[in-house]
């Protein structure tokens, strides 16, 4: 790269003037850096939660055991978080909360931007502006409106502002149509604003 | 002591002078204990002398109409609050 004449963001030399130091001093391998390169373009994401989402449609027992303590689900199967970065993961407990016909559920984090990465993959920007902050606990309904989600008025909005050391995924309802679709087809149609509360699925 | 689900709490006025999970909006406000979520470091402890010992951690829940007033709609908000940050209703 040092060829590279392009013009770069501040922010992304002064990453790599850092990593090229940190390798030469052998602080760090670039297998590491690859790795968690990996982790965070392909490794963590919404596919992860979409997993557990359409797993828990065509499970009723699964289902009740991701409500119950999704945590435990968790290590139980699988999910793999070694090598993550950020070490606090392990320790946090998971909260699914699940939609239903009568209840919506809204994730935000009023005081700085908590989100389960590793389910979701990087937060988008709007979840970390201070518009979706302050707005999602004080008007959720209007701000859902925004996102496209129409909620009749009988329909009970529940926000989830984690403030502290659980992460919250919403789980949510299984679209109409879709009994004929195999467990991974269910999971395609999961999006990442659906875990957050913020699309319909 | 545990705070069993369903009791009701009021969250302290209190103005932290450095780091706390205490947000403003739910300060000296009405809510109800939903869950204990587990007992975790105390935040407001652990900024300030990088350890803290683990304190209960509940779920409480609160109508929009006591965070916001009488035209704030019908939705309620749930925050996971520490022990400290609390006080048994009436």
């Amino acid at each position: 790269m040092s060829g590279d004449h392009q013009p770069t963001a501040p922010m992304a030399r002064r990453v790599a003037a850092l990593e090229r130091l940190l390798t030469e001093h052998g602080a760090l391998h670039d297998e590491q850096v690859d790795d968690v390169e990996d982790m965070f373009c392909h490794r963590m994401g919404a596919q992860n939660g979409a997993r557990y989402v359409a797993r828990a449609w065509t499970d009723p027992q699964f289902r009740d055991q991701l409500l119950a303590d999704a945590t435990v689900v968790l290590k139980e199967h699988g999910y793999d978080l070694t090598g993550a970065t950020n070490r606090e993961l392990p320790f946090l407990r998971l909260i699914v909360v699940e939609n239903t016909e009568r209840v919506h559920n809204l994730v935000v984090c009023t005081l700085c931007s908590c989100y389960p990465v590793s389910l979701l993959g990087p937060s988008p920007r709007w979840y970390k502006s201070f518009a979706y902050r302050s707005r999602a606990v004080r008007e959720p309904r209007t701000v859902l409106a925004e996102f496209g989600v129409r909620l009749d008025p009988e329909v009970e909005v529940r926000v989830w502002d984690s403030t502290a050391d659980c992460r919250y995924l919403v789980l949510p309802r299984r679209p109409a149509g879709t009994e004929e679709l195999t467990e991974e087809e269910l999971a395609g149609l999961v999006t990442r604003d659906g875990l957050i509360g913020t699309g319909p699925v | 002591m545990t705070l069993e689900p369903g009791l009701a709490v009021r969250t302290r006025l209190h103005s932290a002078s450095g780091h706390t999970r205490l947000p403003i909006y739910v300060r000296g406000r009405p809510g109800t204990v939903h869950a204990l979520r587990g007992h975790f470091p105390f935040p407001d402890e652990l900024a300030r002398h990088g350890r803290a010992e683990p304190q209960a951690l509940y779920c409480v829940r609160f109508l929009a109409t006591d965070l916001w007033g009488p035209d704030a709609g019908e939705h309620r908000v749930y925050l996971d609050l520490f022990e400290s940050y609390l006080e048994i209703e009436g």
